[in-house]
């Protein structure tokens, strides 16, 4: 199997999209979570000829939860996997355990998002406040050159500018680049995604090529911490029952027509499991943190030409006025041509050429100039109050 | 795995072989109790230290359910901590004596608690596992005494490092091979004459019925074969002046260097040092890639490294415990190793120092 070639500019490369790894031999320090792409990570990268080191946060241990903990990421039994794959490629691996940052930055958020009536991404947050920033610092403090991760994202340097460019991965379904946005230049000098230009397919033979258990492991689906059959159970079992409001299930014009247990239970574009019926299906169209209504009406209304947007962050040069790019609206939605124009507060107002279906806050834009990310922020609620 | 196959006869056979095996365990048993300083028949083989202090606790516990009362300290290993969780969630009523904000245990508080919680069975470390810590084990077996108090002593970190008679008077003591070189994975609970202890493994009357099940004759044979270079009070002397030596070295060479325990009495083979700024999974992996091994925290089964449960108990924050490393060294060790560490420290936590810095 043919895994790599030379190009001109001297990149190595790897897959069929450029994607930039050093080829002078380096330290990295590879960030692995037990998961296949990681271990295949470490896998390669030794194979090239790199000095790796793996490292884990472990940054839940849901042991006592539940028996099978296939599917997840960064639970005690999947730090064991990490850790016999770095027996089987030899190299040096070590643990640190996050379990209470983890808590505080990503999981007590996740709830409190939840009980605002939002819809929250906590692999962004994590990726971001707990990620990013320790393992990164770890990475340098033990000497390395860069850190490596699974994430099915591409890099290029910019020879022009110096400046480092986020692609998407080299494989459609999998492409993870959605949840790489919030990126410091800083960090993406020093960050590698040596299989990102990969196919998954590619990635598992790797796998098997390296002699890996992990190889047939199932990819993640769901958020890591959450083990219940339904976020709104995870809630229900995290959060006391005096802190989950009852309110109303209103009509756009705010008629009363019927009550919920909490705001938790729903996310914008949800149909089934509201309680109340119209002539015609009930969609959930807003959730309104303040009053704690639910806001119900018809499909049609669900679609949206327009979102505001904050705390954006840009990879590289600042858009700075109005400019037409590409915008995803969740993980696995299709870009879609919009037009960004920055607000005097800082925020971002995004007008849609093709109305969207459930524009939902909590949620992280991400925009796009072909196959390059150029930024992204959160989403505002415009609802009505 | 030659001794394996010549050693393949079970002890409980009555055949040559069986034979054989069990005078090589009663050998062993002869060893490890003048180690100890104690008679052969009160040595009961454990899988190891941790096993030991389960069936100290379990095995008091199991004579009279309903009438133990638990007296120990938050700075036990998690064997004795676990079992002590595990019995207070079986309704036993367990009490803690907390250590001083330096590390040290106050006999007149320990007094005090014995009072006021009237205690059946108390279970107090020897030496500390991660300061290194002596506690006072004599004045502790006094009170114990005249109160008719049954005195576990987890002696795990003493075995080796301290001499026998500061500690083999208690009534059930925990001691490990690997703690003198021996092999790991063997122990033994060290059961005083006319102490009560029920087993807590059956399977045969192995260990004078103490602890059923076939006995580990290869790790017991180590364990013995270990005693017959038992330290002596010449190694404490170096292994203390290479202590001593690292660390006024460090002190003085790095600012914000602090040392836990610093004055309590404490055994010669191990610093607990916190380095300010510097988490110790930073420095342990850099010093790691070296070929220097220290230790962080405590390690749990998946290798990661928690804020160590005792630095907390003394009072430090989880921000200064998660900077804290323990280094360790035995008899092997020389001077010159001590520099090669000194100076691959002092390199690496001003590199980090610089970097963080910037």
């Amino acid at each position: 199997m043919s895994t790599g070639y030379e190009i001109e500019d001297g990149n190595k490369m790897n897959s069929m999209i450029p994607n930039f790894v050093p080829e002078k031999p380096s330290r990295i320090v590879v960030a692995m979570s037990g998961g296949v792409d990681s271990s295949v990570t470490a896998g390669w990268l030794k194979e090239q000829g790199h000095e790796v080191i793996g490292i884990s946060l472990q940054l839940h241990d849901m042991a006592e939860k539940v028996e099978n903990e296939f599917g997840t990421c960064c639970s005690l039994s999947d730090i064991m996997d990490a850790r016999r794959v770095a027996e089987k490629l030899e190299i040096p691996f070590y643990v640190n355990n996050m379990e209470e940052e983890f808590r505080e930055a990503v999981v007590d958020d996740f709830i409190q998002e939840y009980l605002n009536g939002r819809t929250p991404n906590p692999c962004i947050r994590c990726n971001e406040k707990v990620k990013f920033r320790q393992l990164m610092d770890w990475a340098l403090d033990l000497g390395a050159d860069y850190l490596a991760t699974g994430h099915y994202a591409t890099v290029r340097l910019n020879q022009d500018n110096q400046q480092v460019e986020l692609y998407k991965g080299g494989d459609n379904d999998k492409d993870q680049s959605y949840f790489l946005f919030a990126m410091k230049q800083k960090d993406l000098a020093k960050t590698l995604f040596p299989i990102g230009g990969f196919e998954k397919k590619v990635v598992r033979d790797l796998a098997i090529k390296y002699g890996l258990l992990v190889a047939n492991k199932p990819d993640s689906q769901e958020i890591c911490f959450v083990q219940a059959k339904s976020y709104k159970d995870f809630i229900e079992e995290e959060v006391p029952k005096a802190l989950l409001n009852p309110g109303n299930i209103v009509d756009p014009d705010g008629n009363i027509l019927g009550q919920h247990t909490g705001l938790h239970q729903f996310t914008i574009g949800q149909r089934k499991g509201l309680g109340v019926h119209g002539k015609e299906p009930l969609f959930v169209l807003a959730l309104r943190g303040k009053s704690n209504e639910v806001v119900v009406g018809p499909e049609q209304n669900l679609f949206r030409k327009s979102a505001l947007v904050s705390n954006v962050s840009w990879i590289n040069a600042p858009v700075n006025s109005p400019k037409k790019v590409l915008a995803k609206i969740r993980y696995r939605s299709k870009e879609s041509p919009v037009e960004v124009s920055p607000t005097a507060e800082g925020k971002l107002e995004v007008k849609f050429e093709i109305p969207q279906r459930a524009i939902t806050p909590g949620q992280a834009m991400v925009f796009y100039e072909g196959e390059k990310v150029i930024g992204g922020g959160w989403i505002e609620d415009l609802s009505i109050q | 795995m030659s001794l394996a196959q010549q050693a393949w006869g079970n002890p409980s056979s009555s055949h040559a072989h069986g034979r054989q095996a069990s005078e090589n365990i009663d050998k062993s048993r002869i060893l490890v109790a003048s180690a100890a300083g104690v008679s052969p028949l009160e040595v009961v083989f454990t899988s190891g230290g941790s096993e030991a202090n389960t069936l100290a606790l379990l095995g008091t516990y199991f004579l009279n359910p309903a009438q133990l009362r638990l007296l120990t300290t938050p700075i036990e290993h998690s064997s004795v901590r676990d079992t002590a969780l595990f019995l207070e969630k079986l309704g036993v009523p367990v009490d803690y004596v907390p250590v001083e904000k330096k590390g040290s245990f106050s006999i007149e508080v320990f007094r005090k608690h014995v009072e006021e919680f009237r205690p059946t069975l108390v279970s107090v470390m020897a030496v500390n596992n991660e300061t290194g810590a002596i506690l006072p084990l004599q004045e502790i077996y006094q009170i114990c005494r005249d109160k008719k108090i049954t005195l576990h002593t987890d002696a795990v970190q003493a075995f080796g490092k301290l001499p026998s008679e500061t500690w083999n008077f208690c009534d059930l003591l925990s001691i490990t091979a690997h703690k003198i070189s021996g092999p790991k994975g063997v122990g033994a609970l060290i059961v005083r004459r006319g102490t009560p202890l029920v087993a807590t493994h059956y399977g045969g009357a192995q260990e004078i019925k103490r602890r059923g099940g076939t006995e580990n004759t290869l790790g017991i044979l180590g364990f013995g074969g270990a005693c017959t270079e038992f330290p002596k009070p010449e190694d404490w002397t170096r292994t203390r002046e290479l202590r001593d030596y690292f660390e006024k070295t460090l002190l003085e060479t790095l600012p914000g260097v602090t040392l836990n325990g610093a004055d309590i009495p404490r055994v010669t083979n191990t610093s607990s040092i916190r380095i300010e700024g510097i988490p110790s999974e930073v420095l342990l992996g850099a010093l790691d890639l070296e070929g220097i091994s220290v230790s962080a925290g405590s390690a749990c089964s998946s290798g990661s490294i928690t804020p160590s449960h005792v630095l907390l108990a003394m009072g430090l924050s989880k921000q200064e415990a998660k900077e804290c490393l323990r280094f360790s060294w035995g008899k092997s060790t020389v001077r010159s190793d001590i520099d090669t560490v000194l100076e691959s420290v002092v390199r690496h936590v001003n590199r980090i120092r610089d970097r963080r810095r910037k």
